[in-house]
């Protein structure tokens, strides 16, 4: 990655070539045109850095002469049951999240990688959850998932006409088998999911409900409506607090556009004629996908992953927006710990626990970085 | 061999197909019908997708219309998208302020309109009482000033009867007169009719309709909308009944700071990536390499590492510097949103990239012709860089407009937000869980988004290739 990164014609310089007087002036020209650029590395990010490390070990609070406490912020943060909460919520966000937004990116990129007309209509609409900006999206969300929110009532629609549904997909089958076992007799070539076929199914289908339920077969089931408040209940589902469930849920329908855009980047440049052997090898769809696609296209994977670790592990925007509803224990992750220890705890600010809390924070996100790189998907393509 | 019936002349071509390692023999229509087919599923499904990607936002739309935002069954084409209530809205806006359009209670005016109710069977020998008609305060808002309680006499009476099926409705004219000296707004009603009975329709649907022990209580926001007014009351609401200390609105002053810090953002943020793009991509120093890959490295570390020196470094006043100036501190103001990070490694690393396509032999020419560094930089290197300028403004401004995360931690009093801050507090006023105005709350999103969906339709591929160019940055 540095290689590309840095591009082409870069040559060192040694320091003592500044003598010569061209080089010294562009050199010079060079250090003004830098110095906003500079400023920032120098102070708003080494020395806000180094500062950070400092208050780490001490109890500064804003106000005091900060005083050298040597390691005990950070025995404190490991005697800090919302910190264990915290961290656990992280690794948990950031392992479910990535594996779901980058299968279901890569998902996408492959459904609107093809040329047929009105793509670019479709490509756009799906990109506009990532542009959206994160309270907006947070907030109808919010809206959303209110316990008389759409959610709810689109759940209470599924359950009162479960029976349809039911009926509709095991008619869309039987009709499906029919037709196509009718059609292998007659020595057509019919796939299991033929498309002329299968419309005629989902029609049949349709119909087939449609009249049971005029004719009084099949009544609307009576069922009391859903009214689960998904942000400020304290339930859980396999262990995660039902409001950090849902947070998992926004972020991935909010980052998949995004990391579908880079994926269709790769897949454009995979060469044709891989698929090209294949198909003469008789390769399917599916094993195309998984025996060219992917792997060609593992480098992209590999860029995916680790900008989805990287900013899943320091999910902060849709948590601070949410918190002032769902229950803190339930959302609470590193990124937000941090801050609320500075300004949301209601006591003094507690820059020292703070401070340690974010430099965990920075050290879990480069561990976790690393492992991925070292045990994950890796960056080598097989054709490169 | 089958032929197609009444075609007999013609014989029907066919086509091997593989399947399953056989080759089958099929008439090329049947291939041609399921290609047809394929191509149906396909754009369902993708109409699905988008539905799915955008749905939420439409929806979020849609029911911003809406009087009750949380109602079920939630209505896809609430009384404010019916155009027998813009007739209302528009007749009621004339009579009430003078003004079809925007509406308003204006002194001396005078305003009539119907309201009809159905009494069930056992109420009619009882000879129904006539409905009551209450002049609402004005709407509850966050601080500051109220408007003026409306100083309105109302009068109501039965004009027709008519028995049907399900009981006797009764049409009753409202007569409303402006006794005051202010105008107003917006006037909002209640009339509440005898306990049982229920409401058949008005001039105007009401915003809400509330069956109580008490009676049928009809609630009009707004009586006297006009048509804007009526169709946009949420907006129109979100956008004036937020007040701050001063009594002055807040939502457009966030809009407007949103702005105005969006605009210098962009300003610093190309100005300040073509400088050291250049240095970084054409110009030789020691410790060019160096600097980059630090800069890269940068963008890994989480802004919470940071964020905390840069509070206490603005609290500060950067190292008292902003004392010279006559500001103890900079927090709570909008340099505070630029000065720590003036440039951000990402939109650096995205100018260098595209300085770095530029050929070099313009420059050499120019060099031979004695040219200094900085004169290639101003007469050559930025004519060209155009485009990439382009394309970092829009995201630029995109990055701006939506950032949370900065804003939040330096500005602090309701004057200074910028619009998302002010959506929070939005949410935490008008949307708490009990809240009924999440209408409100989703105008009020509705109007963020819109400047970035506006500039994503028209600058559609910038934002596509600042994704795949910073493929780095997150």
């Amino acid at each position: 990655m540095v290689r590309t990164v840095l591009g082409k014609g870069v040559r060192t310089l040694h320091p003592l070539a500044l003598l010569k007087p061209q080089v010294l002036e562009e050199a010079g020209v060079a250090f003004i045109l830098l110095l906003p650029l500079l400023w920032t590395l120098a102070v708003a990010f080494a020395y806000a850095f180094g500062r950070a490390v400092y208050f780490s070990f001490t109890d500064y609070d804003l106000f005091k002469t900060p005083e050298w406490v040597g390691l005990r912020n950070y025995t404190q943060l490991f005697k800090d049951y919302r910190f264990i909460l915290a961290f656990i919520h992280t690794l948990t966000y950031a392992g479910i999240v990535t594996t779901f937004q980058t299968a279901l990116a890569l998902l996408l990129a492959v459904v609107v990688n093809r040329k047929i007309r009105g793509m670019t209509f479709f490509r756009a609409s799906y990109y506009v959850p990532s542009i959206s900006s994160s309270i907006v999206i947070t907030l109808i969300f919010m809206w959303l998932v209110h316990r008389k929110g759409m959610v709810n009532f689109a759940l209470t629609a599924i359950h009162q006409y479960h029976r349809h549904i039911l009926l509709f997909l095991a008619l869309v089958v039987i009709l499906q088998a029919i037709q196509v076992l009718w059609e292998r007799r007659h020595r057509l070539p019919a796939h299991p999911l033929d498309p002329v076929l299968l419309l005629i199914s989902l029609l049949g289908a349709t119909l087939g409900v449609v009249v049971a339920s005029w004719t009084g077969l099949l009544g609307v089931a009576q069922v009391s409506p859903v009214e689960i408040s998904w942000l400020t209940t304290e339930r859980k589902f396999l262990g995660i607090p039902l409001p950090f469930l849902s947070i998992m849920a926004l972020n991935i329908w909010t980052t998949v556009p995004t990391f579908m855009v880079i994926f269709l980047a790769g897949l454009q440049d995979v060469p044709r004629e891989l698929y090209e052997v294949a198909e003469l090898d008789g390769a399917t769809y599916w094993q195309k996908l998984w025996y060219v696609t992917i792997p060609a296209i593992k480098p992209v994977m590999f860029l995916v992953v680790t900008l989805g670790l990287i900013g899943t592990l320091q999910v902060f925007d849709q948590i601070a927006i949410t918190a002032g509803v769902a229950p803190l224990n339930s959302v609470i992750t590193l990124a937000y710990y941090v801050y609320w220890n500075f300004f949301g705890s209601g006591t003094l600010p507690k820059v020292g626990l703070a401070s340690a809390a974010a430099l965990f924070l920075a050290l879990l996100t480069l561990v976790v970085v690393l492992l991925q790189r070292r045990f994950g998907i890796s960056e080598k393509g097989w054709y490169s | 061999m089958v032929f197609v019936r009444g075609a007999s002349t013609s014989v029907p071509r066919l086509v091997g197909v593989p399947y399953r390692g056989e080759i089958y023999m099929v008439r090329q229509e049947w291939l041609l019908r399921r290609q047809r087919a394929k191509k149906l599923i396909i754009y369902t499904l993708l109409l699905a997708l988008a539905a799915f990607m955008v749905g939420p936002l439409l929806l979020a739309f849609l029911s911003s219309f809406r009087a009750q935002a949380l109602s079920w069954p939630p209505e896809l084409f609430p009384p404010k998208f019916w155009p027998r209530n813009w007739v209302g809205a528009w007749n009621l806006g004339l009579q009430g302020g003078g003004n079809g359009w925007m509406g308003g209670w204006a002194p001396g005016h005078r305003l009539t309109f119907k309201v009809t109710f159905r009494y069930p069977q056992s109420q009619v020998a009882a000879n129904p009482p006539l409905p009551q008609v209450v002049v609402l305060p004005p709407p509850m808002m966050m601080g500051g000033a109220k408007d003026p309680r409306p100083i309105t006499q109302a009068e109501i009476e039965p004009i027709k009867e008519r028995l049907t099926g399900q009981g006797l409705e009764v049409a009753y004219r409202v007569t409303l007169i402006h006794s005051g000296s202010e105008r107003i707004p917006q006037l909002r009603l209640g009339i509440i009719g005898a306990p049982g009975s229920r409401f058949v329709e008005a001039t105007l649907s009401p915003s809400m309709v509330s069956h109580r022990f008490s009676g049928t209580v009809l609630t009009w926001q707004n009586i006297t909308p006009g048509i804007l007014g009526y169709l946009f009351e949420s907006y129109v609401q979100a956008w004036t009944t937020y007040k701050g200390q001063e009594g002055r609105f807040l939502f457009p002053r966030w809009v407007f700071n949103s702005l105005i810090v969006a605009i210098f953002k962009v300003v610093l943020t190309v100005l300040f990536s073509l400088m050291a793009g250049y240095a970084l991509a054409r110009l030789r120093f020691p410790g060019r390499n160096f600097l980059f890959l630090f800069a890269i490295f940068t963008m890994m570390v989480p802004g919470q590492v940071t964020f905390i020196s840069n509070y206490i470094l603005l609290r500060d006043g950067i190292f008292g510097i902003s004392k010279l100036f006559g500001a103890s501190t900079l927090i709570n103001t909008y340099y505070a949103l630029f000065l720590p990070g003036l440039v951000s490694a990402g939109s650096v690393f995205l100018m260098k990239q595209f300085m770095e396509s530029i050929p070099r032999e313009l420059e050499e020419a120019a060099r031979i012709d004695g040219a200094s560094s900085f004169q290639i930089f101003t007469r050559i290197i930025i004519p060209l860089s155009l485009p990439a300028m382009g394309a970092l403004s829009i995201l630029a401004f995109h990055g701006s407009w939506n950032e949370f995360f900065w804003p939040l931690v330096v500005l602090k009093t309701q004057e200074m937000w910028t619009l998302p801050i002010g959506l929070l507090a939005f949410r935490q006023f008008y949307g708490s869980v009990a809240g009924t105005n999440w209408n409100l709350v989703l105008a009020g999103a509705v109007i963020s988004a819109i400047p970035v969906l506006v500039i994503f339709i028209l600058f559609q591929r910038y934002f596509i290739e600042g994704v795949k160019l910073s493929g780095i940055k997150q």
